[in-house]
């Protein structure tokens, strides 16, 4: 999605711009966290903007539009607003169980689409580990299983696949653990969860600040 | 500040000096010291090697440490040098596996459908729930008429095990091994040092680590498939993925 299309409004390139997040949150390699937090950021705004779109206001400062002259202020339920957006503009269900899709024939609202997909994809990732979430995570992998594999990254679709066959063919102690054992928590407290390989990068970091001032 | 006490610690100075040097800042205090390389000289195995007398859950997460030592004048016969090393930590697991007794014989996997690997509608539904509280919780920060619905909006979503994950983990700095991972041979010795903290266990157990850690210990593994026995055939090992790799490809991917 981040291709070279800055000049072209309303693409992820173009957007993050705009907040001025481009040059930290251009290449995940470099900047996991910083493209991430970019990442989610446009996706809060398009939920925000899809949302005001819902409550018929204008802008998220806006109240409500009154039906009833000098009646009494209407009120709206969070999670029903929630669960219309999350309905229209996260993830596209046809497209991870394979039914059909219906084209709209708008190049532009077909990319917002695919944006928030993914967002909500990564958004729930994230949120997964940091509760330590074993299904969940899991559950996770199946869905970017099939992203790996349509944009021909063999290597990490094979290996979500084997996930789901060690899943179903190893002994059931090492199947809750592989479940139960994916994050570590190194402070405690609830949503303090990070993925093992994270917190292993960070004892190297650690290690290497500390050869390094010895060298 | 540690690390440079632990230089001068070294050179055998005098109390008084660590004192002074202490009050502007530069060292921890004498007695710290002594604690820290107490801390440092303790046997590291001696908790793993407890966790597998009692039979405890744990599982090895590994992960390549590569540092670069350049010259300030590189010449033909004199230039930098990359040392690569490889770093293992070991992590009980804070929900114990259940105890199942009789022997496991694997199922025959081709019997599965292939509808059985892909995403159902139930876990899409799944998916679907929780974003409504991810969602929920960005539109009370930030539209103004549903701040006040803040407090209705979960702060964590509870799962079976939401208090175990909430405790601290226990982890052990096992070692780090003058052993590059990319080499077979060197991979090999890296999976009989894990071994090596097993013991005579039979008991299997997981090595986390990302994508290329553990497609370099399926190979060693495979190389090995000769062997006389199941330690030497390295089959207590269970390589495995982590997590945060996923996402960073995902994003790459994205």
């Amino acid at each position: 999605m981040l291709k070279k299309s800055s000049s072209n409004r309303g693409t992820l390139m173009n957007l993050l711009g705009r907040i001025g997040r481009l040059r930290e949150a251009k290449d995940p390699k470099k900047n996991l966290h910083a493209c991430l937090d970019g990442f989610l950021t446009i996706f809060k705004g398009q939920l925000v903007a899809a949302a005001d779109e819902e409550m018929g206001i204008s802008s998220p400062e806006d109240d409500l539009p009154q039906t009833v002259p000098e009646g009494p202020r209407p009120k709206v339920d969070v999670f029903e607003v929630a669960r219309r957006v999350v309905d229209r503009w996260t993830i596209v269900p046809e497209a991870i169980l394979g039914q059909p899709l219906l084209d709209t024939g708008d190049g532009v609202y077909n990319y917002a689409r695919v944006l928030c997909h993914l967002a909500a994809i990564a958004i729930e990732f994230a949120d997964a580990w940091s509760e330590g979430d074993g299904p969940r995570i899991l559950r996770c992998w199946k869905v970017m299983m099939l992203h790996f594999y349509a944009n021909r990254n063999t290597k990490y679709a094979l290996e979500a696949l084997r996930l789901q066959c060690d899943l179903a063919s190893l002994p059931p102690s090492l199947v809750h653990q592989l479940t139960w054992g994916r994050t570590v928590n190194t402070h405690g407290g609830s949503g303090r969860n990070l993925p093992c390989d994270l917190h292993n990068k960070h004892v190297n970091r650690h290690f290497k600040e500390i050869i390094g001032a010895g060298c | 500040m540690p690390h440079k006490t632990l230089v001068i610690a070294h050179t055998l100075l005098w109390l008084q000096v660590y004192t002074r040097l202490n009050h502007i800042s530069v060292t921890v205090s004498y007695q710290a010291v002594l604690t820290l390389i107490s801390k440092i000289s303790e046997n590291h195995k001696a908790p793993i090697q407890k966790w597998v007398n009692e039979g405890t859950a744990f599982q090895f997460v590994g992960d390549n440490v590569d540092k670069y030592r350049g010259v300030r004048d590189v010449r033909s016969d004199h230039h930098g040098k990359l040392v690569n090393m490889y770093s293992l930590l070991a992590v009980k697991a804070r929900v114990p596996p259940p105890i199942t007794s009789g022997d496991f014989s694997p199922p025959d996997l081709s019997l599965l459908e292939p509808s059985y690997f892909l995403p159902t509608p139930g876990e899409v539904a799944a998916i679907q729930a929780n974003l409504v509280v991810l969602v929920a919780r960005v539109l009370t920060k930030y539209i103004k008429v549903l701040r006040s619905q803040d407090r209705r909006v979960p702060t964590h979503i509870p799962h079976v095990h939401s208090k175990e994950m909430a405790q601290r983990s226990e982890i052990v700095v096992a070692d780090v091994l003058h052993k590059c991972e990319i080499k077979r041979s060197d991979m090999i010795d890296i999976m009989r040092e894990m071994m090596g903290y097993l013991g005579d266990s039979t008991e299997k157990r997981l090595s986390m680590g990302d994508l290329l850690t553990k497609e370099r210990q399926d190979g060693a593994k495979r190389h090995l498939i000769c062997g006389n026995t199941p330690a030497r055939r390295l089959e207590m090992l269970v390589p495995c993925v982590a997590d945060w790799h996923c996402l960073l490809n995902f994003l790459i991917v994205s």
